[in-house]
């Protein structure tokens, strides 16, 4: 774990990168949200990747996702990744 | 004040944070459904998948944890957790991340942000006004913006 500053910024980065990134993000999931009803007509049952307001990526399984991901440059890290399910199941954790 | 929010796809109740993990060089943006049952935070597969972990490959010795839902397996990692208070600061919390074994019946399921971090926070819970906030007590470090 970090020991000073110095050490903590260069596991995190620059602070103000990271709130845009995180702005950037959180705009990418309102934008899922809003056309999660019709992504979920048009890839039912599939993997996607959501990213700067389109799909970037689909499969039918994470692992599929992710090699696709990859082959596309489509960044982990800044990507939403949902299965678009017709029928979620209850969920009590 | 740290803004969550109700995830319009399901009704979750959320925050967004950053996940680093030191020991294994990933750092990712996370969607962490706010979890008071939760003893810990933990990050389930469909995060930890997209960071590239492997999880048999992580030191440390398998735990059980139980819920109401079923039983999981996970290991912990130092990790540091970031909440960002937008334009004006980023806390930083030190924690022992739980890290579920990948497992079909979890795989869709959002990571947990869970009472090592929450008791550190006040909440203010609105669901009819889909109004989620929390102050920030204490953090292990603060950066301003």
């Amino acid at each position: 774990m970090p020991a000073d500053r110095e050490e903590l910024l260069a596991l995190i980065g620059d602070p103000r990168e990271l709130d845009r990134d995180m702005a950037e993000f959180a705009r990418s999931h309102d934008e899922l949200s809003a056309k999660y009803e019709k992504l979920l007509k048009r890839y039912p049952n599939q993997w996607i990747a959501f990213h700067s307001g389109r799909v970037r990526a689909r499969a039918e399984s994470l692992e599929a996702l992710l090699e696709i991901m990859d082959a596309k440059g489509v960044k982990r890290d800044k990507a939403h990744i949902r299965y678009l399910d017709p029928d979620p199941p209850v969920v009590i954790l | 004040m740290l803004l969550g929010g109700f995830d319009a796809i399901n009704g979750s109740p959320f925050v967004y944070g950053r996940v680093a993990l030191p020991g294994v060089t990933a750092v990712t943006e996370i969607q962490f459904l706010v979890d008071t049952g939760s003893t810990s935070t933990m990050l389930l597969p469909r995060d930890s998948m997209r960071m590239g972990i492997d999880f048999d490959a992580l030191p440390g010795h398998t735990q059980g944890s139980v819920g109401i839902g079923g039983n999981a397996e996970f290991k912990r990692l130092p990790a540091l957790i970031l909440f960002r208070e937008p334009e004006l600061s980023v806390y930083v919390y030190e924690i022992a991340l739980a890290v579920a074994r990948p497992h079909p019946s979890i795989r869709d399921l959002p990571s947990l942000l869970g009472r090592d971090i929450l008791n550190r926070w006040e909440m203010r819970y609105s669901a009819p006004t889909g109004s989620l906030t929390f102050e920030a007590l204490d953090a292990d470090h603060t950066l301003l913006l």
